[in-house]
């Protein structure tokens, strides 16, 4: 943005010359012309000044202050000297015009990446929107009242999201403004700064800067100027934003500083200073981000309006059109729609419907059943999303881990197509990360170990989705060193967290890894090995109703196989009874159920009793004295065993009877429940009833206290 | 009780809708009320206090409900005629509501109360835990107690809910 200055620096260098040439011929007012030129001279170079410039700027003040003191007298010499002096000064400028960067002119660049990061700054570029509207009113608010906490948090919150947005998406500029101005807010947050005017002009500044840059990614995004850098000044502002933070106040000097500044077209107008002849050069060569004036009241409010009437426009044609929703009118929806065919199935299956005989009448009714089915698939699927975002994320964390650690690391995303409820992809993110940061940190070797090990540099780290029996299974693998048993099993011993007598098979083995506080690396990295990602990991997975698990073969690398369902909101349960009760286990976690022939339970003890499956003898949970529910197979024989398998062993639930297998809408319990372990839900079944989702995990798991201490008669 | 929550939780002047349990009248804030409908099946909730009844399809919505003559320990109503379940809305901690239901003997009417109807709650000693009770008012020749909802049914009262969780999970 320099070379705008080209000319005008020539124009003052020239007449600076020219004044010059009266001094050789002895007339010391020339000085004082000089000193004239080279004051607008300094505007022009802006703050802070290239030290070059600086240095003769100065010696021409001492010079004429030396004439000064001699009483205006000129010495003999004084032609010569200052014509040297010009050379210098001329050569200066001309060093500063020609140099890439001088400070005040330099603006960062930024390209975005269209490839595989297309979706992900269309939605950046969408919430962006959002979030400018919000700082908009933000200020709006604050403007009223500058101590609303409530509306300082909401425009922090803003900034903060464009930051973390801004850097994921690797776009630094943003990226750095935001981090400005939310530093700005934090402060004022904190109470440390309290927004004035200047203040909130500084945000609308910067609104109106990130505003620019979502408009140019826009448009990019639409086809246009591909691949062309993006340059939104920003520098002077942030030079502002931390100068503000640094308690300097206003500066009054600004006002006469307006060269320095990045004039906008409005503001440009009416520009309330003596520069003002250069003004509108800088304008039309840079129509950009409007970083007005602090002063200057009108000019912010100028820019709002223009950016609203030029870029916002612009850019919303150019990106996808969606219907951004609350997901909680999504989730009322998917729900009612739930009840609309659970009391459709009521009507269908009232006893004196069954017994009409009208063909016309059936007819109607498998139309509404056909309805109302395709009604709750599409509502279903509104909540389906694909997993790529989830997986593009990695990408850059594969890259930014393997670039620290000097690794070699490719990651192959394969499945991203696959279709999953968006709120299990939510909470997909953070086991995502852990295991992908897993595979690079621990799995993938240096490229050296690799090569003197036969395999490639280049470690590849595949993520695969797909869909499975019902669910969904996404594998993490890695082609690294691989789990060591013996030393996963040394751990474990050290850290107490099995005998050590304990003989486990590989699969047990590799279940500790995912116990808390596990971690075989000694060294702490910032990036794992703190024993708090596995367990964090299955932790997570299980709230999905999902079950994680590890294979890995030494030197060859390990498989990470996460299984979820489909949705969070419909399970496929069997509905089991016990006395005059009715509860349903999902099918997910249910193995195999048999009605038990006399002798295939034994007990031990008197009280702990087992079950002989296939040669395998598990533990017998009698479900009914489980629940405090009076059961009428007091023989196990009468009754049916469904075993089921959770993460940490299998189960036989011994259940009066088994009642069917049918999709159930899951509802939650709410917090009236929280407390209780053993119910994970509940579904309206087709008779309108409410029957209770057992929660296979956490039923019958060994009690903190022993069975001896007597239960509180509550 | 200190003087000071019960300033904080003075009753407001306003309408409440008042039910009975066996012969004792109670008042709760009518903006607090959702619904009122009979008694329904409920599905028991297994291993709970003997006061949480369970759940009911209020369309829909999954509804604990909770026998007010239980959690009060009155023994339990033989004649549920009039039984009738009341349906209330409460704020929760993480800023959403929830509905509860509560069993009571029979609901009576909605009436006004005048600030100057409404008395602090007297000191029962050790008698009646009046954690959960805002004040008392005297109208019509009938002593009625203001019930503090929030308090009712999310403080554990007398159980500490959390200890039996544990022990039963």
């Amino acid at each position: 943005m320099k070379n705008i200055h080209t000319e005008e620096t020539g124009d003052l260098l020239q007449q600076i010359a020219t004044e010059l040439a009266f001094v050789e011929t002895g007339s010391a007012a020339s000085l004082a012309a000089i000193a004239e030129v080279l004051a607008e001279l300094e505007k022009l170079v802006g703050s802070p000044l290239p030290p070059a410039v600086a240095t003769e700027i100065a010696t021409a003040a001492q010079f004429a202050e030396a004439v000064a003191a001699a009483g205006g007298v000129l010495a003999a010499d004084a032609g010569q000297v200052l014509q040297k002096w010009y050379e210098r000064l001329d050569k200066a400028c001309q060093d500063w015009l020609a140099a890439p960067d001088a400070p005040a002119a330099q603006e960062p660049t930024m390209t975005v990446e269209l490839g595989e990061d297309t979706e992900l700054l269309n939605e950046f570029c969408n919430e962006g929107k959002d979030l400018l509207q919000d700082i908009e009113q933000g200020v709006l608010v604050l403007e009223e009242n500058p101590t609303s906490a409530d509306t300082l948090n909401v425009v922090f919150r803003a900034f903060h999201t464009f930051k973390g947005g801004a850097g994921f998406l690797g776009l630094e500029p943003i990226k750095n403004l935001a981090h400005e101005l939310e530093s700005l807010l934090d402060a004022a947050r904190r109470g440390d700064l309290t927004i004035d005017t200047y203040i909130t002009e500084l945000i609308l500044a910067g609104r109106d800067a990130l505003q620019q840059f979502l408009s140019e990614i826009g448009k990019r995004l639409g086809g246009a100027l591909k691949g062309e850098a993006i340059t939104v000044p920003t520098s002077d502002l942030i030079a502002r934003v931390k100068a503000r933070l640094a308690g300097e106040s206003p500066a009054p000097a600004a006002k006469s500083q307006p060269v320095a500044a990045v004039a906008q077209p409005v503001a440009a107008v009416a520009p309330p200073v003596p520069a003002a002849k250069s003004q509108p050069v800088a304008a039309v060569a840079q129509p950009v981000a409007a970083v007005a004036q602090p002063p200057a009241k009108s000019a912010p409010v100028a820019s709002k309006t223009n950016t609203n009437k030029s870029s916002a426009g612009s850019s919303n044609e150019r990106l996808a059109s969606f219907v951004k929703l609350d997901t909680q009118k999504l989730d009322v929806l998917v729900d009612l729609v739930g009840e609309l065919v659970i009391a459709q199935s009521m009507v269908l299956q009232h006893p004196q419907v069954q017994t009409l005989n009208d063909r016309n009448l059936a007819r109607f009714m498998r139309q509404l059943h056909g309805i109302t089915t395709d009604l709750q698939h599409n509502a279903m699927s509104l909540r389906m999303v694909e997993v790529r975002g989830a997986f593009q994320k990695m990408n850059r964390l594969v890259r930014d881990l393997s670039g620290v650690q000097g690794k070699q690391v490719q990651l192959v995303l394969s499945g991203e197509e696959t279709e999953i409820d968006r709120n299990i992809v939510e909470e997909l993110g953070d086991p995502l990360v852990h295991m992908v940061r897993n595979s690079v940190d621990h799995g993938i070797e240096m490229p050296e170990v690799r090569v003197a090990q036969g395999k490639p540099a280049l470690g590849t780290v595949r993520l695969h989705a797909m869909h499975s029996g019902g669910g969904i299974v996404i594998t993490i693998s890695d082609d690294g060193k691989g789990l060591d048993k013996n030393r996963i099993l040394a751990k474990a011993i050290q850290r107490g967290l099995i005998d050590a007598d304990a003989t486990p098979t590989e699969k047990e083995i590799f279940d500790l890894i995912f116990l808390p506080g596990f971690s075989t690396v000694d060294n702490i990295t910032d990036i794992s090995g703190r024993g708090v990602g596995m367990d964090v990991v299955r932790a997570s997975i299980s709230r999905l109703r999902g079950r994680v698990e590890v294979q890995s073969t030494l030197g060859q690398g390990s498989v990470v196989t996460i299984r979820l369902p489909l949705t969070m909101a419909i399970i496929d349960g069997m509905l089991i009874g016990i006395g005059t009760e009715r509860f349903i286990i999902p099918s997910l976690s249910i193995r195999e159920s048999f009605r038990p022939l006399p002798g295939v339970v034994a007990t031990s003890q008197g009280r702990g009793e087992v079950v002989s499956v296939r040669g395998k003898l598990i533990p017998l949970v009698r479900l009914g004295d489980q629940l405090g529910i009076e059961s009428t197979a007091k023989d196990p024989c009468d009754g049916i065993i469904v075993v089921t398998q959770s993460e940490s062993q299998p189960r036989g639930l011994l259940v009066d009877r088994l009642i069917g297998k049918q999709e159930v809408v899951i509802k939650s319990l709410g917090s009236a429940f929280k407390g209780q372990a053993s119910m994970s839900g509940a579904a309206i079944l087709g008779d309108g009833l409410v029957a209770l989702i057992l929660d296979i995990e956490n039923l019958g798991a060994p009690r903190a206290h022993h069975k001896n201490q007597p239960v509180p008669t509550a | 009780m200190t003087n000071q929550i019960q300033t904080d939780n003075r009753p407001k002047p306003g309408k409440y809708l008042t039910f009975m349990l066996g012969a004792e009248h109670y008042s709760l804030p009518i903006l607090k009320v959702r619904e009122i409908m009979r008694l329904c099946p409920i599905t028991p909730v297994p291993r709970m206090p003997v006061y949480i009844q369970g759940v009911i399809n209020l369309r829909g919505k999954i509804v604990p409900v909770l026998d007010l003559r239980a959690r009060f320990r009155l023994p339990a109503f033989a004649d549920q005629e009039r039984v009738c379940i009341i349906v209330v809305q409460l704020e929760s901690s993480d800023g959403g509501t929830n509905l509860m239901g509560m069993i009571v003997d029979m609901v009576e009417e909605v009436s006004q109360y005048a600030e100057a109807e409404i008395e602090p709650t007297p000191d029962f000693g050790s008698l009646v835990d009046t954690r959960y009770i805002t004040g008392m008012t005297k109208t019509k020749g009938t002593v009625k107690t203001l019930l503090d909802l929030d308090k009712l049914l999310t403080m554990d009262g007398d159980i500490d809910l959390q200890q039996v969780y544990r022990e039963v999970a």
